[in-house]
């Protein structure tokens, strides 16, 4: 079932590039004007870089979200998918596991690159990493729920960012955290294990709680 | 054959905002009944369709499925229930044979027919690799038609259904109606025109408008 639901959604996603590529840009774009706007110095730039590559990459996630759920509302399919007998929860799961796929994975990827082009220190890229890898897919699971909260209000955007950025916070602190630990030679594994647990804890709740609130704005 | 099933309202009653779109509305149905739901323009047919469905909560009453509150009941009521909305779910970036593959794939239940005889029986032969979004609005309309024919269900929920096809098209819907009754499966619809079927259509009337 799940994988009938990932295997439309990516098909959808790849037939409309400009989506999965719009967050990639904003990324890429955003973190590349820090350093015309702050300071080209290296120390500067080493010092700002993990907290620049992971505001970055939450907001190019909370861009990419809408479009996954809002063509699906409107044209009528997420009505007809519950109505084939499928829970919300599976197809936002399915949503989530898409977004993360389609635009916290490439993310992940570009990450180093930019890791070189900020001056990021050596010694940081594999906490970079592995704290994107925990927490970028809680994230796509946290904006699932906000997303099946709001689907149903025709200007949610705003209210999308207000319900979600507060629990983007923690995953912010602690993945920056586990960044900037590694750039001063401290030990992170404490920050990697909170991501860890943050991510068990949206994985295990967050599809239940987001396909509850999918039923609602569809009764709407 | 389609197995045995019951569907009742009772006293269903639903407020949107500050209208009452309909109260102590009562029906029941069984296997093999034909259910033309009729009234004017916003008089809330299709809301009454969705509150059958259970996508809508009423403000009263309850909906039962073979005797049992249909919030209980989801599982067995998605398996035999075909709803066919206002919005079709018909995907544009998704081919006319990429669109029915996916929902009778989500059903999991064996097919009749299969989705190429599906495709020709709506007259959309020559378009199965056609994106949806390329299609009119008639042939959109047949795409979802066609799902009727490729997920068998007992009881076929549809609103508007001859809404966006030509003479040609309507004349097979009511036809395959026929056929669906004959296998004593049933449909609710709702609609402006009257139908000529060889069976008995109850009606129900849907007045509503009223202030709550």
């Amino acid at each position: 079932m799940l994988r009938v639901l990932v295997g439309r959604e990516i098909k959808l996603v790849f037939r409309r590039k400009s989506e999965i590529l719009n967050p990639l840009f904003f990324f890429l774009i955003v973190t590349s004007l820090f350093p015309f706007g702050i300071s080209p110095e290296p120390s500067v730039l080493g010092l700002l870089a993990p907290g620049v590559i992971w505001v970055c990459a939450l907001l190019a996630l909370l861009l990419s979200v809408d479009a996954l759920y809002r063509e699906d509302f409107d044209d009528g399919s997420l009505v007809q998918m519950v109505m084939s007998g499928v829970s919300p929860a599976s197809i936002v799961f399915a949503k989530a596991i898409t977004n993360w796929l389609v635009t916290g994975l490439p993310l992940i990827l570009l990450s180093p690159l930019l890791g070189v082009m900020l001056n990021l220190d050596n010694d940081a890229f594999g906490a970079m990493v592995v704290s994107l890898l925990l927490g970028t897919p809680s994230m796509c699971l946290i904006a699932a729920i906000g997303m099946s909260l709001t689907i149903g209000l025709r200007r949610g955007g705003i209210l999308l960012s207000l319900l979600v950025l507060p629990l983007y916070i923690p995953i912010l602190i602690f993945g920056a955290m586990a960044v900037n630990a590694a750039t001063v030679g401290q030990e992170f594994v404490g920050q990697l294990a909170l991501l860890g647990a943050g991510l068990a804890f949206t994985a295990s709740l967050a599809p239940w709680a987001a396909g509850a609130a999918l039923r609602v704005s569809l009764s709407e | 054959m389609y197995q045995d099933f019951s569907i009742e309202s009772e006293q269903l009653a639903l407020i949107r905002g500050e209208r009452l779109l309909f109260k102590q509305c009562s029906f029941s149905m069984k296997n093999g009944q034909v259910l033309q739901i009729r009234g004017p323009n916003g008089a809330g047919k299709t809301s009454l369709l969705r509150v059958l469905c259970g996508i809508m909560e009423p403000d009263q009453g309850d909906v039962l499925w073979c005797g049992k509150s249909l919030r209980k009941m989801r599982e067995s009521f998605g398996a035999n229930v075909l709803y066919l909305g206002h919005q079709i779910g018909v995907k544009r970036n998704m081919t006319v044979r990429e669109n029915l593959l996916f929902y009778s794939n989500l059903r999991q239940a064996k097919p009749l027919t299969t989705i190429e005889e599906a495709i020709q029986a709506v007259g959309l032969t020559g378009y199965e690799d056609e994106l949806a979004a390329h299609l009119s609005q008639g042939q959109t309309r047949r795409v979802s038609l066609a799902r009727l024919l490729t997920e068998p269900s007992a009881l076929w929920i549809l609103d508007e259904p001859f809404v966006a096809l030509d003479v040609e098209g309507q004349g097979w819907l009511a036809h395959l109606f026929e056929q669906h009754l004959a296998k004593r499966g049933s449909v609710i619809f709702t609609s402006h025109q009257s139908i000529d079927l060889n069976v008995k259509v109850n009606t129900l009337e849907v007045s509503g408008g009223s202030h709550a």
